[in-house]
């Protein structure tokens, strides 16, 4: 008897079921900037996966334990993460576009029994991985010949028979890691109930089927992507469409010849494709008084006068009907033009300690900032000041069991089943969700990463003629009601007086080595000792308190 | 300065609107011609077509200078 996806106790059985139903469907399609790598269909997906996880399993690898996946978006990446979760592992995604030293440091946290692994992506981390506690190594298209330093191949057939391992709603189905590698790693816990219920919950917001074809920009390994773009569409007999390159145009080119009919972009891709968009409509000058002109007439709702027809399928294919946005806070601005196009977009905001998406915007209403809880969240305001606005509390299905291996983390995030977001907001006497800043120590870049400030300050150690330095968000030490154009900002104690040249140079030339995202905007001079603990801990609190006492962000002078 | 830079220097000099003269090999690819990463994978997506080469994303991971990004088309002439 086949099992209805819907009500499958786990993921992997709730993927098991939907292949059994959408066998001859299409799955996925591997793109290569405008090659096509290759094309499967459920059963397709289901046998490659079962040869994975036999794979992992004549390897020793069982149930509850960690495998890892490092890997750009393509087909392996789907088969290793279906593998194992048939085999009963835990998946750890983790984000392919790190440094090698973050790999290590992460991958030490995660202590996972395997890691799948592209080989040029190993090629690089072998050297500098450290034994990886014995885990196993599954390296994916390495070239014949290759020194596979200690690796087994992904292709190479199984030695074992594959016996699929059960799993019940609550155990732990994956861990992501929602921040960090250098200080504080926050390796969020989440069980297979959290998916079969996000699944659900945003699939009947978002009206998901099998004819729909998702267009997979954001990694998989990013939590939203991973929720949206990898279950969702397999859970719901829909196709997944794979670049395995990044850039602009070839993601464009993708939507255009696969038809992709959703799709989930960090507002930093959306504003290359408007971007795209407007060097098009530059040849429409009176675009918006055609537009209206067209809206004003009998037309249909949704159809397109043929000169916007034709910009839009050049640039995002004629089937576009959803483009979510995750991972960061979109400008208004970008929002309505896109609304004011017709090309639906939801804004969605979102936690991965939360279990991914919490909260949607109505893509067929222009974007006010408001959006709707998703049905089982609970929302409170805690704390609130005179305007409404206060600490976002929340209680779902779908929260994290915890971060691994870090009670002390989890304590301060979890109460009595309440999850404390840091994040500031209010809600709006239609019920909806207005987030408007943060009230924690970090920053959500417009390309959906988070950062934390701790995590930079090991880039910055040693600086001449620094006595101390501290990192923060900017908008955690002057709090400001904005979700967008946030920067970190150095608090720095020189060894006496001020900055020399010599300690600005080599803070300008450090922060030009980190990644762009993770870049200081400025810097506060300040000549007090840090307040520390009795053990000569940071009190980072109690620095923030006195610098914004003391100061306000006109004291930040720009890097450059 | 090998060949390669020197064709970066110019194609970006180009591009960009900035003094060829001025730029080196040392100098960091964002901040010398002021961009992001996103237009930063689209010129090198130009380059690819000019030199007749093809990089994948992993090779330009850490690539931060204009010398660092010759080195890294060279690797694949």
């Amino acid at each position: 008897m086949t099992m209805d996806p819907r009500t499958a106790p786990s993921l992997g059985d709730a993927i098991a079921a939907s292949i059994e139903l959408h066998g001859t469907r299409l799955a996925l399609i591997e793109a290569d900037r405008e090659r096509e790598n290759g094309r499967w269909t459920y059963a397709q997906l289901g046998a490659e996966s079962e040869r994975f996880a036999a794979l992992l399993q004549g390897h020793g690898v069982a149930a509850g334990d960690r495998v890892a996946i490092l890997m750009s978006n393509q087909f392996k990446w789907i088969a290793s993460a279906v593998g194992g979760f048939w085999a009963g592992a835990v998946v750890v995604p983790v984000d392919v576009r790190q440094p090698p030293e973050e790999h290590r440091s992460l991958l030490a946290h995660a202590a996972p029994r395997a890691l799948v692994i592209e080989y040029p992506v190993w090629e690089r981390l072998a050297p500098v991985a450290g034994g990886l506690g014995g885990a196993l190594v599954v390296a994916c298209e390495a070239p014949a010949g290759a020194e596979l330093h200690g690796a087994v191949r992904w292709e190479d057939p199984p030695s074992g028979r594959f016996t699929r391992r059960s799993r019940a709603p609550d155990d732990v189905a994956t861990v992501v890691y929602s921040s960090g590698t250098a200080g504080t790693p926050k390796g969020c816990m989440l069980h297979h109930r959290t998916y079969l219920r996000q699944a659900q919950m945003v699939g009947g917001v978002c009206r998901i089927g099998g004819e729909d074809r998702y267009m997979s920009i954001l990694p998989t390994s990013h939590t939203t992507d991973f929720t949206v773009g990898f279950i969702l569409p397999l859970l719901s007999g829909a196709s997944i469409v794979h670049q395995r390159t990044m850039r602009p145009q070839f993601l464009s080119a993708s939507m255009r010849t696969y038809q992709a009919t959703f799709t989930v972009m960090a507002p930093r891709v959306l504003e290359q494709f408007e971007r795209r968009l407007r060097a098009r409509l530059a040849s429409v000058p009176d675009w918006p008084e055609r537009l209206a002109a067209h809206r004003a007439g009998p037309s249909r709702p949704g159809e397109f006068p043929p000169w916007l027809d034709a910009i839009i399928d050049a640039e995002l294919g004629s089937q576009l009907r959803l483009i979510m946005i995750g991972g960061a806070f979109v400008e208004r601005g970008l929002a309505a033009f896109f609304h004011e196009l017709g090309i639906p977009v939801a804004v969605g905001y979102g936690l991965t300690e939360a279990g991914t998406v919490v909260s949607i915007s109505d893509p067929r209403a222009p974007f006010d900032g408001a959006c709707h809880p998703l049905p089982g969240i609970e929302l409170e305001v805690r704390d609130a000041a005179d305007d409404g606005v206060g600490e976002i509390w929340l209680r779902s299905p779908t929260l994290m069991g915890g971060y691994l291996a870090a009670p002390e983390l989890t304590q301060a995030a979890l109460v009595d089943g309440w999850l404390r977001t840091g994040d500031l907001g209010r809600l709006e006497p239609d019920g909806r969700l207005r987030i408007v800043g943060r009230a924690k120590n970090m920053i959500v870049t417009s390309g959906g990463k988070n950062v934390y400030p701790e995590d930079i300050e090991s880039h910055f150690e040693g600086l001449p003629d620094c006595a101390e330095l501290c990192v923060f968000a900017e908008n955690y030490l002057w709090p400001a009601r904005t979700m967008v154009g946030e920067g970190l900002v150095a608090v720095l104690r020189p060894d006496r007086g001020a900055p020399s040249q010599a300690l600005l140079d080599e803070l300008r030339r450090r922060n030009r080595e980190l990644a762009e995202y993770k870049r200081l905007r400025g810097l506060v001079a300040w000549t007090r000792p840090f307040p520390t603990t009795a053990s000569h801990k940071l009190q980072r609190d109690t620095l923030a308190d006195q610098l914004r006492a003391a100061l306000d962000r006109t004291a930040v002078v720009p890097i450059g | 300065m090998t060949e390669t830079f020197q064709r970066i220097a110019e194609l970006a000099a180009r591009r960009y609107g900035c003094d060829r003269a001025a730029l080196g090999p040392e100098d960091d690819l964002f901040a010398a011609l002021d961009i992001d990463s996103f237009e930063a994978l689209e010129f090198v997506t130009q380059l690819e077509v000019e030199l007749g080469v093809e990089i994948p994303d992993h090779e330009l991971l850490g690539v931060r200078t204009l010398g660092q990004l010759a080195q890294a088309i060279e690797r694949r002439r």
